[in-house]
């Protein structure tokens, strides 16, 4: 289960209702009404290129795909190179898929405290519990064109696996994040050809 | 006198304190014979503690899957609240991996096939696991399973969980959202250990009440089902029966009394007597505790017997009793009743209480408990009479029976009655039947038994079941042998086994794959130099090999995976003590019982037997026919000693025999009319009216012979209308074993009775017995029977004389399923039998009898079964065998001598099973012209319908001439199953292939050593069918002798045949080919240019005004295929080889290109393939099809190769869904069955065999003849829409429609 990644699309659709819902003295007006613009997002759709620098691998691995997401709590995340895959969740479940490898995996968040206490935790975000958040991480609101907002763990347990989150935003779109993991790894991932509120397929959350 | 009175008080009191210590069982054990593989397996059971699994359904139809999943889980925790229950499973827990992986990584090395560790270490196999790494990597969560990447960069965990998983689940049953749910995703699975065994479960057990509260309480609808039921139900139910059978009895006994006496005064008196029986009844059952139930269940029946010499002496005493006499004087005329027929209660008792302990001698305990019981109450009741009736009768008075006249006018009448009774119970007779199987001797709810095929059919328990056991002195012997019968099950298509090594490979298997390791050095390097090429560090992949071939120190046991999901898989199956362990096996239909039986026993080194549901009511049919004969054979022996012992004069002898003799008519008769078949405790019903009914034979000898006949006849008429009531009163319970002998004894007793009355006085006196008509008719059907022995003997064949077989034949067996003797070969290899025989006809036959004695005898009886399934008449049946035989008289003029030498030597190499159907040469004859005389008589569209085609230049990629058929036969799967390709290569005539069946000559497809290729299809056409030569011979002799087409159609122009046929030839070496319609006067030719389809039906001018094959062409299914097979030669033109002809072979759609449910009949596949064959007579090379039709895939031979020797078989096109296949067998098989409920057999069927029009004619039309129009309307509709196979269905199901407007 991906509990850093899979919460950075959430996060960035979700980021509005904490203004919507609970709006922070700390932030600065003008994320206020940025985030009320990105919760008012119903679906999205956007191509992704996602590139991680590892200590596993000699040169960065890059990924591109599409993103898919609805609310209240389903994503999809389909890779299409360097190999096709699938990542599916719904709040209760994720599935995972490697069609090219005939593969596929389902995993029931009912059957896992641990895990589904993760993914609530995404699902707070999603819907807009600031507090929430503000007591997992440090939040902080560059204002610009596009603005920033870096996330810092405060809790000993994530900070072991997130160094710092950092969402480049362009109101109601999220343009880019870098996550830099405590060892130095790093994950940047770009959108494009972001298409906000269209109709989805019934069959885009599902396992191919 | 009082001393007397004393001693029975005494004794009645004595045996009552003892019978009050009665202990009831409900173990099925003591049903089973108490030695052989029954009770072993029985024991088995107990052992493994296989039967203790519960499990439980939640039905979400028309629920949302959020709803089903909830009340799942709602349930699932309360069931965790019961404390009887063990280990509770109804979701999938992802500790479940992460413990499964714990245990599994460690030994991954071991636990993996070597195949398949092979595959995963290869260098294509290295990238393909380094790049899903790289693409989890690259998925969400990378950077979490970074953790698990380093632990395990080739996955080898995640390859031994999914090899783990496979292995140990073959059943339908899919996980979805975390739960175990049906295919349909509607309905969730529960499974459930509880604590306490299932065997011998009590009724009112508290886990019983607290399974069904839990399970009544859910959300949703659920429904359990396991061992602890069938056992708790069955317990409740025999002890109902018991208590109902002494109620019914008691007041059946009563009634007798009171009709045969008007006075309640006998039924007083009999308290004595019945007491002391009953008492020493009990008191028998206490000596013998625990009793089972069933055995108690006889007690009613004992109370029929009881009463019988009281009542003897009753009507005696009271004739002698003067009226008005005082108690001192019914005494004294009691007494001198009793001193007169003495002899005869002795005798009477003595023959009763005979037939009652040579049940002791019975292998089964049941019944051997319930001799024991019958010999206590049978002396109870004598010693009662004897002891306590003077007494009785004096206390109580007297009452003067209605008399019976031995010489009455009513005699004459009854004596017809009688006659045309037994001769209809004689007819009755012929179908008796025998059910071994010791599951059906319990009762059981209906409701329960549905459920279980419900399930079965649900989740893929789609055959018999069966347990292969293993035994061995120690944990590392049984997973050795283990591993071997695994290997061996899982050769074999159709059989699905789930043993512990998966988890538990033997020691053998471990060094096997130790042994195949990688060398680390070599590994690291390639694992190195893939990861390079994909971008990953040297440092991620260090010191991977190492890991990867690494084996622990400790070896596994079933302790490592008690935490684990896999627990059941060794802890079920292997005993604490290591020293026994079993494999759980269905097998796809009971015909392959005896393939697998035969593989368990060669893999498993004499140390491992497989028993199955079909063998166990195989061997039970054995005990209980071995049962019947030496328990029937004492008995007689008794019998006959008896009255020679006290007449010493055959007249008198034969007398009292007779009620005997016609007892056992009777009660055989009345069980074959009732379509009842005998059990193990039923059958010992047989052994009681011989007893009983020389009870009343030697009561009315004794009667006559004292000039009491009148007063004796009303005596024996009273005593077996008690004995008829105890005994009937089993008929009103559940129990199958109790009912038969509610059936058979009373049925027997009747006709001993009327023949005691209307014949043994007449016969004690010589007199006749019968008038002249009753003497005539009986002299007729004397005549009748001669008759048809000689009508046997006029179509007797004489055989030609025995040919010489080299004295250097002898038959070895080099390896399992390798049979040789000399040159010949039977080799049983790659799911098929192949052999090959050499040499002159009488030496090809001989050898191929004596290389598959167990073929030709498993062939033999389906073929009789399928013969009886098609005509279900005894009459019917043998007035086809006698208008055979006088329809083709002396066929043996119209077949060739060395065909007649080929069938001789196969007559002429073993034992003949079925010598009391005819001689085996003239049987074995006739049966080469079975397919003839089928089509000839039936006709049958449901028996063949093949579908094949010819293709050439222009049409084949490369040119060469293919001849691809199915050869569609349902005559049971055994056909297909069983069916050999045979290689001949003859001292004379050209060498060639055929797929055929062990001990046939002829052939239905074929290929030559000259390329030239034959095929038949059946057809129709209006020329009357005549005697003549097999059609399958005459194809034989083409291969034999043909080198061209030309050849072929002069052999076919030259011979006459019985019937109509399409026959498909291609000359491979010349290049041509040709479709002959041949019909007994006519024949047509079609040249092939390019490519041509033949189904069932003629098209050439020829038979352009047939009205026959008009008809077929518009009724049946063989315009639809052929279609179909016209479009698929168009799609295909230009690009045919052998696997684009296997594809055609195994299309399942319409013309159109619509897709037909499985099975349906318009399909070229309809799943009913006996065999499917592609020929390339150009490379002289076959693919022949593998069981289950086309579905078990194909092998490859090359003619010349196996002609030299070569017949190992390679497999050339893998299996297809057998699943499916083997689940329409069971379907069909269910609507062939016709049970008592039409509408759940059908919608059983319907499950099977999803939306195909058969069961969904048979639901609709059942639904509808019970009224149910609304339902029964729309399946119909449904079954019109799928669409019917033959125009008669739609006929059918259009009348049942009308039937509800």
């Amino acid at each position: 289960m991906p509990p850093l990644l899979l919460s950075l699309p959430l996060l960035m659709l979700s980021a509005s209702a904490w203004a919507e819902e609970t709006p922070s003295e700390t932030l600065p007006p003008n994320a206020i009404t940025a985030w009320q613009a990105l919760s008012a997002v119903q679906t999205l759709q956007a191509t992704f290129t996602q590139e991680r620098t590892s200590r596993l691998l000699t040169k960065p691995l890059v990924a591109e795909g599409e993103l898919r997401f609805a609310r209240p709590g389903k994503m999809a995340w389909v890779t299409s190179t360097p190999g096709r895959s699938t990542f599916v969740m719904d709040g209760t479940r994720v599935g995972m898929a490697w069609p090219d490898l005939d593969m596929r995996e389902e995993i029931d968040l009912a059957s896992s405290p641990e895990m589904a206490s993760l993914v609530a935790a995404t699902m707070v975000w999603l819907g807009g519990d600031l507090a929430r958040v503000q007591e997992d991480y440090e939040v902080a609101w560059t204002d610009g064109t596009p603005a920033s907002v870096l996330l810092t763990p405060r809790s000993a347990p994530l900070s072991g696996i997130v160094g710092t989150l950092e969402l480049t935003v362009t109101v109601p779109v999220i343009e880019q994040v870098v996550i830099t993991e405590p060892d130095g790894d790093r994950v940047q991932i770009r959108f494009s050809d972001v298409k906000i509120d269209q109709p989805l397929d019934a069959g885009a959350f599902l396992l191919p | 006198m009082r001393g007397r009175l004393l001693l029975g008080l005494l004794l009645l009191a004595v045996l009552g304190l003892l019978g009050a210590r009665v202990e009831v069982t409900g173990d099925l054990g003591r049903l089973l014979p108490d030695d052989g593989e029954l009770q072993q397996a029985m024991r088995d059971v107990q052992r493994f503690r296989l039967a203790d699994t519960v499990l439980i359904e939640v039905d979400g139809t028309g629920e949302e899957r959020r709803a089903l999943l909830a009340a799942t889980d709602d349930l699932g925790e309360r069931l965790r609240t019961i404390p009887q229950i063990g280990a509770v499973r109804y979701r999938v827990e992802v500790d479940d991996g992460v413990a499964l992986r714990a245990v599994a990584l460690p030994h991954a090395a071991t636990l993996l096939p070597r195949e398949v560790l092979a595959e995963r270490l290869s260098d294509a196999g290295l990238r393909r696991a380094l790049s899903l790494q790289l693409q989890r990597l690259a998925g969400p969560g990378g950077s979490l399973f970074e953790r698990s990447f380093l632990e395990d960069p080739l996955d080898l965990g995640g390859l031994t969980l999914r090899h783990l998983r496979s292995a140990a689940s073959p059943f339908a049953i899919r996980v979805a959202d975390g739960h175990f749910l049906d295919m349909s995703g509607t309905r969730a699975l529960i499974t459930l250990q509880p604590e306490v065994p299932a065997l011998g479960m009590g009724p009112d057990h508290p886990l019983i009440a607290a399974l069904s509260e839990a399970v009544d309480a859910g959300a949703l609808p659920a429904r359990w089902f396991g061992g602890h039921r069938l056992s708790s139900e069955a317990a409740g139910l025999i002890h109902k029966d018991v208590a109902r059978s002494v109620q019914i009895g008691s007041v059946l006994l009563i009634g007798v009394c009171l009709l045969g006496f008007r006075s309640l005064r006998p039924v007083l008196g009999a308290a004595g007597p019945v007491g002391l029986a009953s008492a020493a009844g009990a008191a028998a059952a206490a000596l013998l505790s625990p009793v089972h139930g069933i055995s108690l269940g006889f007690s009613a029946a004992l109370l029929g017997l009881a009463i019988d010499y009281w009542i003897h002496l009753y009507v005696a005493a009271a004739a002698r009793a003067p009226e008005g006499a005082d108690g001192a004087a019914r005494r004294a005329a009691a007494r001198e009743a009793l001193e007169e027929i003495l002899p005869g209660l002795l005798i009477g008792a003595g023959s009763t209480a005979g037939a009652c302990a040579v049940l002791t001698l019975s292998r089964y305990p049941v019944v051997a408990d319930l001799g024991w019981m019958g010999v206590a109450a049978t002396l109870g009741a004598l010693a009662g009479t004897v002891l306590l009736g003077p007494p009785m009768f004096g206390l109580i008075g007297r009452r003067r029976a209605a008399a019976v006249g031995a010489n009455s006018a009513p005699i004459g009448a009854l004596r017809v009655v009688l006659g045309s009774i037994t001769l209809a119970a004689i007819v009755g007779a012929t179908d008796t039947d025998v059910d071994g199987d010791p599951r059906h001797l319990a009762p059981a709810m209906a409701e329960t038994r549905a459920l279980e095929e419900e399930l079965s059919a649900r989740y893929g328990g789609f055959g018999t079941g069966g347990l292969a056991v293993v035994r061995g002195p120690d944990l590392e012997a049984v997973t050795d042998r283990l591993d071997a019968v695994q290997r061996a099950l899982d050769a074999l298509p159709g059989v699905d086994a789930v043993g512990p090594s998966p988890v538990l490979p033997g020691p053998t298997t471990r060094a096997e794959r130790r042994a195949a390791l990688p060398d680390v050095a070599s590994l690291q390097a390639r694992v190195d130099s893939a990861g390079a090429a994909l971008g990953f560090a040297p440092a991620a992949l260090a010191g991977v090999a190492a890991r990867a071939v690494s084996l622990p120190a400790e070896t596994l046991s079933p302790a490592h995976w008690s935490q684990t999901p896999l627990a059941a898989l060794a802890g079920q199956r292997l005993l604490p003590d290591g020293t026994g362990g079993v494999i759980s096996v269905v097998l796809a239909d009971d015909g392959l019982a005896g393939v697998a039986e035969a593989a368990v026993r060669a893999s498993g080194g004499g140390e491992a037997a497989l028993v199955t549901t079909g063998g166990l009511a195989r061997d039970g049919v054995e005990d209980i026919l071995a049962e019947l004969v030496r328990l029937g054979g004492l008995s007689t022996a008794l019998v006959l000693g008896l009255l020679i012992a006290r007449y010493r004069e055959p007249r008198k002898v034969l007398a009292a025999a007779a009620p005997c003799a016609v007892a056992t008519v009777w009660a055989l008769g009345v069980m074959g009319l009732t379509g009842t078949p005998w059990n193990a405790v039923s059958a010992c019903g047989l052994i009681f009216v011989l007893g009983l009914g020389l009870d009343h034979g030697v009561f009315m000898v004794e009667g006559v012979g004292r000039g009491r006949a009148r007063e004796t006849g009303t005596a024996v008429l009273l005593s077996a209308l008690t004995t008829i009531g105890g005994f009937a009163a089993l008929a009103f319970t559940q129990s199958p074993a109790l009912f038969g002998l509610g059936l058979s004894v009373p049925a027997g007793v009747t006709g001993a009775l009327a023949t005691a009355l209307a014949v043994v006085p007449a016969l004690t006196r010589g007199e006749r017995v019968a008038p002249r008509w009753l003497r005539r008719a009986a002299l007729a059907v004397l005549v009748i029977v001669d008759l048809d022995l000689i009508a046997q003997q006029l179509f007797y064949l004489t055989p030609p004389p025995a040919g010489p077989v080299p004295d250097d034949w002898t038959l070895t067996t080099p390896a399992p399923g390798d049979r040789r003797l000399g040159p010949n070969r039977l080799l049983q290899a790659g799911g098929i039998w192949t052999q090959l025989t050499v040499g002159s006809a009488y030496a090809r036959g001989y050898a191929g009898a004596v290389l598959a004695p167990d073929l030709r005898e498993r062939l033999e009886k389906q073929t009789l079964v399928s013969f009886s399934e098609n005509v279900p008449s005894f009459l019917g049946r043998l007035l086809i065998l006698r208008g055979t035989g006088l329809w083709a008289p002396r066929l043996d003029r119209f077949i060739l001598p060395e065909h007649l030498d080929e069938i001789r030597g196969s007559v002429d190499a073993g034992d003949d099973l079925f010598a009391m159907l005819g001689p085996a040469y003239t049987r074995k004859v006739y049966y080469h012209a079975i397919h003839d005389i089928g089509q000839a008589v039936v006709d049958a569209p449901f028996v063949v319908g093949c579908t094949g085609f010819m293709a050439g230049p222009g049409s084949t990629a490369d040119g060469h001439w293919l001849l691809a058929r199915n050869f569609d036969f349902d005559g049971g799967p055994i056909f297909d199953r069983d069916k050999v390709v045979s290689f001949v290569r003859p001292d004379e005539g050209y060498a060639s292939v055929s797929v055929g069946f062990t001990g046939f000559s002829g052939v239905v497809s074929g290929l030559n050593e000259r390329g030239l290729a034959v095929a038949i299809n059946a057809a129709g056409s209006d020329d009357p069918p005549f005697a003549g030569t097999p059609m399958t011979l005459i194809i034989r002799e083409i291969l034999e002798r043909a080198a061209s087409i030309e050849e072929a159609e002069d052999i076919l122009k030259a011979r006459r045949g019985f019937v109509s046929e399409n026959v498909m030839v291609v000359d491979g070496a010349s290049g041509a080919a040709a479709l002959f319609e041949v019909s007994p006067e006519r024949i047509g030719r079609l040249d092939v240019a390019g490519d041509l389809g033949v189904a069932n039906h003629f098209r050439t001018a020829v038979f352009a005004d047939d009205g026959t094959n008009a008809w077929r062409k518009a009724e049946l299914t063989s315009s639809h295929r052929q279609a179909r097979m016209a479009a698929l030669l168009d799609q295909h033109r230009g690009a045919l080889d052998m696997t684009r002809a296997v594809e055609i072979l195994r299309d399942r759609r319409a013309p159109d290109g619509a897709v037909l449910p499985p099975g349906h009949r318009w399909a070229i596949d309809a799943d009913i393939a006996t065999h499917s064959v592609v020929i390339d007579a150009t490379a002289r090379t076959l693919w022949v099809s593998r069981y289950p039709n086309t579905a078990g895939g194909y092998v490859g031979y090359q003619l010349d190769r196996a002609l030299a020797g070569e017949i190992e078989p390679e497999e050339v096109m893998p299996p297809g869904d057998l699943r499916r296949t083997v689940e329409l067998h069971r379907g069909r098989a269910l609507l062939k069955e016709g049970r008592d409920d039409p509408v759940a057999t059908a919608r059983l069927a319907l499950l099977r065999m999803p939306d195909h029009p058969q069961p969904l004619k048979a639901l609709g039309t059942a639904l509808v003849e019970r009224g149910d129009c609304e339902e029964g309307r729309a399946v119909l509709e449904r079954a019109l829409a799928t669409p019917p196979e033959y125009a008669e269905q739609v006929r059918d199901i259009e009348a049942a429609l009308e039937v509800c407007p």
